[in-house]
């Protein structure tokens, strides 16, 4: 049985591009679940899903956006509280936030206009960032079936899993619970396709 | 048969290899052929994975080199940038009116070469406008068992250039390499289609202007989807 070694590394060091991965068949899905077990049991229990009201607006958002500066983490927290209420005007912010990770598979503390990258690549270490932006995708993909979400969330779970020392208590506990949505919702899927995976 | 003005420019890859060796077996010659890049090692594939029932299947053991040798006109550059010096000399030398496009992964096909005149005709193993991006046979997959290919002209955004032509393809056993037989596969049979309509006419008279915000944008699949995706195969 091949292991699981998408989390061998510290992902936010050394980016994953999951080029060409190897198919392995029924045996990868025992893989993971040993992986994310191993990392789960030292996370302590899990959290309450987050709560997700927000005291910014639609419009604050489009403004967060647009400003010389973007705070990374309000955006997250604005965005996250408004998924409920306006996911159509949030769709094509979804998509940016999807094409910045997925591109470099990191997440900056700010952001110049319009979402693009500063030059300062040294600021991709703020652990709350990938545990909202994975609550974030987590809620996208529930929502609305909505796969290249799903995809992020997958490899934000890696990443966190790669980083799950580094966190602190609190942290861990929302990452325990994010490791086991993942594993319902790749079952659900699974489920889905007619399959058995476990 | 020779394609006059049209060129072929190939990255020493799989899909290049899929492509000339299936314009070999229609007939089809283009009139210039470059290679470029460095030659590197085929990856193996086993027999077991190259059985499409109905479509041409390449012999990745044969290189490149080898099967351009039966076209006429063929170049070599070493440098690997489509973007870099050496490539753009030569599309601005020659001029073809057409460029069947064979690139490396992940290399984008930046504005200054593609502002030559020339239209670069490339082939994207998804439906469009729905699947745009990278690994999109496995997402069809996913989400409606099924696979399609598309032919587009190349535009400085990805893969939201004009549609030539569209088909839709049997998805395949789960016993097919998808990434290196499958996805070049399909992607070599319309090529081909779409090089008999040039033949037949000389130019792309019907095609779909992409409507910029339709469509979603994949990015290479998580491992856990693509195991999902190739499980769900017969």
């Amino acid at each position: 049985m091949e292991a699981y070694d998408y989390v061998k590394e510290n992902l936010i060091e050394k980016p994953n591009t999951y080029f060409y991965s190897s198919f392995f068949g029924y045996s990868f899905f025992i893989s993971w679940r040993k992986q994310r077990k191993e990392v789960y049991d030292k996370l302590g229990g899990e959290a309450s899903p987050p709560e997700s009201s927000s005291f910014y607006t639609i419009e604050d958002i489009e403004n967060m956006i647009n400003s010389e500066v973007v705070e990374t983490g309000i955006l997250f927290e604005a965005v996250y509280g408004n998924l409920d209420k306006h996911h159509i005007q949030l769709a094509s912010i979804i998509s940016k936030l999807i094409k910045k990770f997925e591109v470099s598979k990191r997440w900056h503390t700010t952001y110049l206009k319009g979402l693009r990258t500063t030059k300062d690549s040294n600021d991709v270490w703020h652990l709350e960032l990938y545990l909202r932006a994975a609550e974030i995708f987590e809620k996208v993909y529930i929502k609305f079936d909505n796969l290249p979400s799903f995809n992020v969330f997958l490899k934000l779970i890696d990443t966190l899993c790669s980083v799950a020392e580094q966190l602190d208590g609190t942290q861990k506990k929302r990452l325990a619970r994010l490791i086991k949505q993942e594993e319902a919702l790749i079952i659900e899927m699974a489920h889905k396709l007619n399959l058995q995976i476990v | 048969m020779i394609l006059p003005e049209v060129m072929f420019l190939a990255a020493h890859t799989t899909r290049s290899q899929a492509y000339a060796q299936a314009m070999c077996k229609a007939g089809i010659e283009p009139a210039m052929t470059l290679l470029y890049g460095e030659e590197k090692g085929i990856p193996h594939i086993k027999e077991t994975e190259t059985q499409i029932p109905g479509l041409f299947s390449p012999n990745f053991s044969e290189p490149l080199k080898e099967t351009v040798k039966r076209f006429k006109e063929v170049q070599h550059v070493t440098n690997g940038d489509v973007n870099g010096q050496e490539v753009y000399d030569i599309v601005a030398s020659q001029k073809p009116r057409l460029l069947i496009y064979s690139g490396y992964g992940g290399q984008i096909v930046k504005k200054r070469i593609l502002s030559l005149g020339t239209l670069f005709l490339h082939i994207h193993s998804g439906w469009l406008p729905d699947y745009r991006g990278s690994t999109t046979v496995y997402y069809s997959i996913l989400k409606e068992q099924s696979c399609g290919a598309s032919a587009i002209l190349l535009s400085p955004e990805i893969d939201k250039g004009v549609i030539l032509k569209r088909k839709k393809y049997p998805v395949p056993s789960r016993e097919v390499n998808i990434d290196y037989v499958y996805d070049n596969t399909i992607r070599a049979d319309l090529l081909i289609e779409v090089l008999q309509m040039w033949k037949m006419k000389g130019s792309f008279v019907d095609f779909i202007v992409q409507k910029p915000d339709e469509g979603e944008i994949y990015y290479v699949i998580h491992p856990l989807l693509k195991h999902l995706s190739i499980l769900s195969l017969n």
